[in-house]
């Protein structure tokens, strides 16, 4: 049984880390909604930047869209997994402070409750997994396909025996036999006392008078007292003469110490072992509660877009991105009651890999064009769909964003002026960005001349080109969109947007 | 009982000796017990060469680790004994005991293999002649695989006796072994066909309590007689015929060859061991370290005549008081000048001249290396010493009458409690009783006046600005420093006096025995030996 992860295919994760420091300020609403934006985008926000990993998730969503029911039932049996975890977690705690209050005269007693309670524990345990099995059924996502294998041993032979195992030992009797199997080691003491189950030693006392009794292995009780009833000691009165009828002997009066340790140490050795199974298992599946939630806000997202009969497309990944029909994502989101009776206006997006995009315009929506595409770009990388026509999105390993209003707090608190704070802020984002990276900045240098302002972001856009990172700008710098339209053989080739005072976009 | 080293044991030296030498100083208890018995010049031999082989390296790791083996025979064998009588602990103990023999003797005759294949390099002034470890290869030969054959004969009984199922209720009730699985292993193996790896836990150990030892006796009465039979042969009252029970039934040749070995005394002779191997690992241990700071050391000739030579000698016991920088002084004793005083100031080294002697001496007499760069010394068995401190004017009459041919005497400021008229007249006597009675010995005294008795005198060496000998001169300036004293300085370098009999023409002459009285000697010796060819 290995580990298993319903968000990456592969253990190692140091593949698929993505960075981006300003999730916060991407599902922060752009208008007041009453949180239900961020409350429902947030645990969404676990992008990748594996590919691999992306469309495993997108399978096994596609599959949990497909049937509600699994993903609930799923849920319910891992909420009680956890459950289980949380009690063997407090019983191993309890059991270490109660050990060493243990008088050794009730130290057998003691053990061998610690020994059922494991053993409750691990059979509950194993039940729920089998119970796992059973709803997963035949699954047809990648992920899904492992959980099963991981508990495809729940159908086996070893595995019910396991459950057996369990079973017997949970409910055995305090006054049961205790018997062990004794090893010595070559100097004579006692280093191995293990239990064993009760019916490997069969002792019937005869109503003779022997120096030994005679025990039968594995016989039946019926049998053996039959057998020993007016037989005379010594002699084998048995239809099968060549059965084999070993001599057993009965034991004096043990020491008390010895007697204790013998009564409790086998049973607390087992708990242990019965301790570290469980153990295990809860490693393997220690993930498992909170990735099924990430399904579950998933589900939720997608039955909202679906409900207010918005497009559902999940992306595929290449080198470019493209696009059609994309839906504002927050409005999409927003529950009615806090919406402007407006209908949405989806648009088409455009870039491909060596550009940067230029968004452009005086009127609103730039800023939340620039939300939605770094929302839509979060989740794309998340594995959910989007509300699109159609996508294919490029994988960027970082996403950075700089937003106006962010400004607004920064300059409070630092008492520089705004500008300062802006070419705080862009610094910090040079200075981390790798190639592969994608900078979102929103209406950069407007708190400086214009001519100047423009000048100094073009060869910013240009050093981050340079580099191998991609840019999207919304501005209203004029100077910024000749350059960028005229290709005057600047470093800066740029896909040009603008947003008209109807808020719709075009490609110019 | 045999033991390891060669001894002579009819001599012994008195504890006083190791007092006055200040012995425990430098080695323990246990050492000196094996000290005091001096050795004669055969077995000198034989030990000198087990020390030569213990100042080599695989040699002694050897030895090192068959003495560990040894304590763990030791700690075996308490274990045995302290075993009740009749029962299954005493019976696996005393296999365990055989095995830790076979393999001690095993690791012992490869010693003496070792030495007889001169496995480390002889130096070229070892003496020839028989090895310590000649009486310990002829020992035990042949009963070895008897005691091996009747062990393995027991093993299966023992591996039976070992595992055994135990039913704890109402009445508690012993099985052998049953089959089956016990609930850990089949918990383990139902985890690892899961692909889970568990570690069974470790059972502490615990004594067998008697009742179940009485029960396993009762439910294994064969293989419990087979281990009896072990543990018979282990004790004291145990079969010591180990050949008439092989021979039942039974072809081994050492049948024929065996004849009342016992076991136990043989186990015994074994752990007996254990000090003497100590004794020889400390001897060595201490030559090594005492060489690490610089002091030399060598296996002194053994002479055939009587006379104590060494050059540069040390006294070691200063090691034990951290003296980092010992004066060695030259030693001359010989048949023509068997006797000296030695006087000079206080705190000049006389006593630890003195105890260079002396010390030495118990070293060599032992088999040991001694701390010089050379020596040549004669085994006198009967070291003494009469220290003033350590005892009165009638116990000082008593030593002096108890002389005997082959003592050496080590004198030490006796009468000093007398006036001084009257302490030189005894010192005088005494000194020229000694004498004629051919004793060798060293007295050293505060009577200048014995400068009269003729005997050779040595005496402290006081450095001054002029001296000529630069190692003296600067030995003495810092000694100067030390100790803040703007008077004489010592050197603690002694030196024959000034004024005495002989000339520094005779001093050369006697060291190469052309001195009248050396050559006399010589005559004698020649004249018996021929006497005895004829």
């Amino acid at each position: 049984m290995n580990k298993v992860s319903l968000m990456s295919r592969r253990q190692n994760r140091a593949q698929s880390e993505f960075i981006c420091d300003a999730t916060d300020l991407i599902v922060r609403p752009a208008r007041s909604d009453g949180g239900a934006v961020r409350e429902l985008l947030t645990p969404l926000i676990r992008a990748s930047a594996d590919v691999d990993d992306i469309i495993y998730r997108q399978d096994i969503l596609r599959e949990f869209c497909a049937s509600d029911q699994l993903l609930a039932r799923l849920n319910i049996l891992f909420e009680r997994f956890n459950e289980c975890r949380g009690e063997w977690l407090k019983f191993r705690s309890d059991r270490r402070n109660a050990a060493s209050n243990q008088s050794l005269s009730n130290y057998g007693d003691f053990a061998q409750l610690q020994c059922r309670n494991t053993a409750g524990i691990l059979k509950r345990v194993l039940l729920l997994l089998r119970e796992v099995r059973s709803q997963l059924g035949s699954p047809e996502s990648d992920g899904l396909r492992k959980l099963a294998a991981a508990v495809g041993a729940a159908d086996g032979d070893s595995f019910s025996e396991l459950l057996s195992l369990c079973g017997q030992l949970e409910y055995r009797a305090p006054n049961h036999p205790t018997d062990l199997h004794i090893a010595l080691d070559s100097l004579g003491r006692i280093v191995g006392a293990e239990l064993c189950d009760h019916s490997q030693i069969k002792i019937v006392e005869c109503d003779l008078e022997p120096k030994g009794w005679r025990a039968r292995i594995g016989e039946s009780v019926s049998d053996l007292i039959g057998f020993c009833r007016g037989k005379s000691f010594g002699s084998s009165q048995t239809e099968n003469p060549t059965e084999y009828t070993p001599v057993c002997e009965r034991v004096g009066n043990v020491n008390v110490s010895l007697y204790e340790q013998l009564t409790s140490q086998p049973y607390s050795s087992l708990a242990d072992l019965m301790s570290d199974l469980a153990g295990q298992i809860f490693d393997c599946f220690a993930e498992t509660k909170n990735e099924l939630a990430f399904y579950e806000s998933a589900l939720k997202y997608c039955h909202i877009l679906v409900e207010r009969n918005l497009p559902l497309t999940y992306p595929t990944f290449g080198e470019n991105t493209v696009i059609e029909s994309l839906c504002d994502l927050h409005r999409s989101l927003t529950p009615a009651e806090y919406t402007e009776s407006q209908s949405i206006v989806p648009f088409d997006f455009k870039v491909d890999a060596k550009s940067g995009t230029l968004v452009y315009g005086d009127a609103d929506g730039k800023t939340t064009f620039l939300r939605t595409l770094a929302a839509i770009q979060l989740l794309a990388q998340s594995g959910l769909p989007i509300p699109a026509g159609r996508a294919e999105l490029r994988v960027y390993r970082q996403l950075f964003i700089a937003f106006t209003e962010a400004e607004d707090t920064l300059s409070e608190e630092y008492g520089a002026g705004r500008f300062e704070q802006e070419a705080h802020r862009i610094r910090d984002i040079i200075d981390r960005l790798e190639p592969g990276g994608l900078v979102m900045l929103d209406e950069p240098f407007q708190s400086t001349d214009p001519t100047e302002g423009a000048r100094w972001l073009y060869n910013i856009l240009g050093y981050i080109s340079d580099i191998g990172g991609q840019w999207v700008a919304a501005t209203s710098l004029s100077g910024l969109r000749r350059a960028a339209s005229n290709g005057d053989g600047q470093p800066v080739g740029a896909y040009l947007y603008s947003i008209a005072a109807d808020h719709k976009m075009a490609r110019e | 009982m045999r033991s390891f080293l060669p001894y002579d044991r009819g001599v012994t030296i008195p504890d006083r000796v190791f007092e006055d030498l200040q012995t425990r100083r430098i080695f323990p208890e246990r050492a000196v017990r094996i000290l005091k018995y001096p050795c004669r010049p055969e077995t000198l031999r034989q030990r000198q060469r087990l020390f030569r082989l213990l100042l080599c390296g695989e040699f002694c790791e050897r030895f090192e680790r068959f003495h560990v083996s040894l304590s763990e025979l030791r700690r075996l064998d308490e274990r045995f004994k302290a075993s009740a009588e009749n029962s299954v602990v005493r019976g696996l103990a005393a296999a365990q005991l055989i095995e830790k023999y076979l393999s001690v003797k095993a690791e012992l005759l490869e010693l003496c293999r070792f030495d007889k294949s001169d496995g480390c390099k002889s130096s070229d002034d070892e003496p020839s002649g028989g090895t310590w470890c000649d009486r310990l290869l002829d020992l035990w030969s042949d009963e070895d695989e008897s005691i091996r054959e009747r062990l393995n004969a027991c093993r299966p009984a023992i591996e039976s006796i070992k595992s055994f199922g135990l039913s704890l209720q109402g009445k508690s009730w012993i099985v052998p072994l049953p089959d089956g699985e016990t609930y850990s292993e089949q918990l383990c193996r139902l985890a690892e066909s899961l692909g889970f790896k568990l570690s069974p836990r470790n059972t502490r150990e615990t004594a067998l309590d008697s009742a179940l030892d009485d029960a396993i006796c009762r439910l294994y009465p064969e293989e419990t007689s087979r281990l009896k039979e072990l543990a018979s042969l282990c004790s004291d009252k145990g079969n010591t015929d180990i050949t008439a029970q092989s021979c039942a039934g039974d072809t081994t040749q050492s049948c024929a060859d065996s004849s009342n070995f016992s076991l136990r005394e043989a186990i015994d002779t074994l752990v007996g061991y254990i000090d003497e191997t100590a004794f020889c690992l400390e001897v060595a241990g201490f030559v090594r370290s005492a060489a690490a700071k610089g002091i030399e050391y060598c296996f002194a000739r053994i002479s055939t005549e009587r006379e104590y030579i060494a050059d540069s000698l040390y006294d070691v016991t200063l090691l034990a008081q951290n003296v980092v920088n010992i004066v060695p002084n030259d030693v001359y004793f010989d048949e023509s000048e068997r006797f000296y005083f030695l006087v000079g100031a206080n705190g000049g080294g006389k006593t630890t001249y003195l105890r260079a002697i002396g010390q030495n001496l118990l070293l060599f007499l032992c088999g040991a290396p001694v701390f010089a760069s050379s020596a040549s010394i004669y085994p006198f068995r009967h070291p003494e010493t009469v220290f003033a401190d350590s005892c009165d004017g009638d116990v000082i009459r008593e030593r002096l009458s108890e002389i005997l041919p082959d003592s050496f005497l080590l004198l030490n400021e006796i009468y000093s409690s007398l006036d001084e008229e009257r302490g030189l007249a005894y010192a005088l006597d005494c000194a020229a009783r000694l004498s004629r009675a051919g004793s060798f010995g060293l007295f050293v005294t505060h009577f200048y006046g014995v400068r009269q008795s003729g005997l050779p005198l040595l005496e402290t060496l006081t450095a001054d600005d002029n001296t000529s000998d630069r190692a003296v001169s600067d030995h003495a300036a810092s000694d100067r420093a030390a100790s803040g004293d703007t008077g004489s300085v010592r050197t603690y370098k002694i030196v024959r006096a000034t004024g005495t009999a002989s000339s520094h023409a005779l001093d050369i002459l006697k060291k190469y025995r052309l001195d009248p009285e050396s050559l006399r000697v010589r005559m004698k010796a020649m004249r018996q030996r021929e006497g005895g060819d004829e």
